[in-house]
């Protein structure tokens, strides 16, 4: 990397710790550490809601689905605008009502404690482990790109993020997102300016649309309607708004961000903030990868863009095969090329029509190769997630795409302000979970269950040890899950086995007015076992994840009524 | 709830995002459309 880049990156870097730790002068009471005193304007606030769900997996993934598979990504938000209507009118004004830390103590008051413990206890569990995910995901991708340590580049993201999260609270995760968010953005729009500016002279950039409208790529809405896909219009609109309900509602990381808000109206007003960005936002990170397949249409790229699989069979008794296979590439690809130019230059729909047939039988011959190329991964390093495909690319090697192309076509600078983009995305997720993680223990488990009279000067201390303590975890899970690649996976799985459910449970708590705390907690259970079953029977397992979502809110709503009408309320006053 | 005159003011954000959300995927849908070869 050029020294300019590393200089753009510590720049980041120190700024955002500085940025961070300096946030202390309301941080010395408990509620000021946790909620910032209840004062943030709407605007911060709704850009650290964005900042928290744009991690650096969505940001790399995103463009690396738009590039093998297009535009359809996008879809997977369509439920997010109507859930955050629905929050706005129902939670919100709930939460704040109650004056609640957490979204779990709001359970305990209007169920009984067992609830609210096993809500948290599922919380801290699965945040605790996809903490270290998130911070494990963007460090194997950027230490094999750029040939940096895994451990320390773990440590780069992990511990300035840990030590201005720790110092200054929520005031520091606050303002450092809305400074993350400035930085991912400019970053985006460098990089769309750098494609289109990077495309052949004779190819504009609606020729380029046009391309990339030949693959499908751009066909962002898909109306069939299928349980085995997540990415149609159905999918994510209906699928998609339970997920999203489950995640800003229930979710500590994410209802925390609106509970540090002036007032209710300031709290709902942020979440209006994603409900009308979000959408255009995330077109804007497909398109971006969209604008990278057009790049790659005219310039060369790798055959496998995970360059650690291409050196290991570079190294193998197999390493004619794989340089017969990258000729054939390079021929492939030069085919291609000179298809996408006539494609490019057709004057009218007849021609244009008839160049992308031809485009079209070259870009199946790149697919096959790369498909060879999978299999001899496959056969060479027994890395099975290699016999899945996104679009036309292996799908392990789809998160590579981005950095790929970023670190090998974009100049100096460019490269840095990236990188630090990556960053942003990965610290402003991890320092809300951490944030959120440190609450969730000390509200809910050590103030409530271990240590119930203290001072407030003693919470705040064991806040900020927390803090650090969860911090200190995220590090080590993250370590040995970057060793282990299907690690990653079984954690993103075990959260969506619980969101729904827990959603359930609030909806039962909103709706029902005869709902019991033994009816909630035996519903919760049943949820969370259903969705279990249904994702792991072979007949079912095939179901898009995003249906577990609404199958255990189901669940939870009829298991809960059911035990409610046999069992009674903890205590009169705790009925809706 | 709220009061009714904090009410107004809300309920014509959320009929503004369900608008905005319908516009974006009908911009959505008409790309794919307009490019679709």
């Amino acid at each position: 990397m050029h020294v300019l880049d590393w200089l753009v990156v510590g720049v980041y870097l120190v700024w955002m710790v500085w940025d961070g730790v300096r946030r202390t002068e309301d941080s010395d009471k408990v509620e000021g550490y946790l909620l910032a005193n209840r004062s943030l304007p709407w605007w911060a606030v709704g850009l650290s809601v964005m900042a928290t769900q744009l991690s650096a997996i969505t940001l790399v993934g995103g463009t690396g689905q738009g590039y093998a598979d297009g535009m359809r990504f996008v879809q997977f938000y369509f439920g997010l605008p109507i859930a955050m209507v629905l929050l706005s009118v129902t939670l919100v004004p709930f939460f704040y009502r109650a004056r609640v830390y957490t979204a779990y103590e709001y359970l305990e008051r209007r169920f009984d404690l067992k609830t609210r413990t096993l809500a948290s206890i599922l919380f801290l569990c699965s945040r605790g482990l996809s903490c270290g995910v998130i911070i494990a995901a963007p460090a194997v991708i950027l230490s094999i790109i750029l040939g940096w340590n895994l451990t320390l580049t773990i440590l780069a993201i992990g511990l300035p993020t840990a030590i201005y999260t720790m110092v200054g609270g929520v005031q520091a995760v606050t303002w450092t997102d809305v400074k993350q968010m400035a930085v991912i953005v400019v970053g985006l729009v460098a990089v769309v300016v750098a494609l289109v500016v990077g495309l052949p002279a004779d190819v504009s950039f609606l020729d380029a649309l046009h391309v990339a409208g030949a693959t499908g790529r751009l066909k962002a809405v898909d109306f069939r309607f299928d349980w085995n896909q997540t990415y149609t219009f159905w999918s994510g609109l209906l699928g998609g708004l339970f997920l999203m309900l489950s995640y800003f509602g229930c979710d500590q990381s994410q209802v925390q961000r609106y509970l540090t808000a002036r007032s209710v109206s300031e709290g709902r007003d942020s979440l209006m903030m994603s409900a009308f960005v979000k959408i255009p936002l995330q077109a804007l990170v497909v398109l971006t990868g969209v604008l990278v397949f057009v790049f790659y249409l005219f310039q060369q790229p790798p055959m496998l863009f995970n360059r650690v699989h291409a050196a290991k069979i570079a190294a193998s008794d197999r390493a004619a095969d794989f340089e017969r296979l990258d000729a054939e590439f390079a021929a492939a690809f030069a085919a291609r090329r000179s298809a996408a130019e006539a494609l490019a230059g057709s004057a009218d729909d007849a021609s244009r029509a008839s160049a992308a047939g031809a485009f079209r039988k070259t870009d199946a011959a790149v697919k096959e190769v790369r498909a060879k190329a999978a299999q001899l991964v496959r056969e060479v390093t027994g890395d099975d997630r290699y016999k899945d495909r996104t679009g036309d690319t292996p799908a392990p090697d789809v998160n590579y795409v981005f950095p790929t192309f970023v670190t090998t076509r974009l100049p100096p600078g460019l490269v840095g302000l990236i990188i630090a983009a990556i960053f942003a995305a990965a610290m402003s997720s991890i320092a809300a979970e951490l944030n959120s993680l440190a609450t969730s223990s000390v509200i809910d488990i050590y103030r409530r269950l271990l240590r119930p009279v203290a001072s407030d000067a003693h919470f705040l201390s064991v806040s900020k040890i927390l803090t650090g303590f969860w911090g200190l975890v995220a590090c080590v899970v993250a370590v040995y899950a970057a060793g282990l690649g299907s690690l990653i996976e079984v954690v993103n799985r075990f959260g969506s086995f619980f969101y729904g459910s827990l959603l359930g449970v609030f909806v039962l708590a909103l709706a029902s007015k005869r709902a019991t705390g033994t009816g909630a907690f035996v519903g919760l259970l049943a949820g969370m076992a259903a969705v279990a079953a249904v994702a792991m029977h072979p007949t079912t397992s095939g179901i898009s994840f995003l249906w577990h979502n609404p199958i255990g809110v189901i669940v939870v709503v009829s298991v809960g009524s059911m035990v409610s009408m046999v069992t009674q309320p903890t205590s009169p006053e705790r009925t809706a | 709830m709220l009061p009714p005159e904090d009410e107004a003011p809300a309920t014509r954000m959320y009929v503004l995002v369900v608008v905005c959300e319908v516009l974006a995927i009908a911009g959505l849908w008409l790309l794919g459309r307009a490019f679709a070869v």
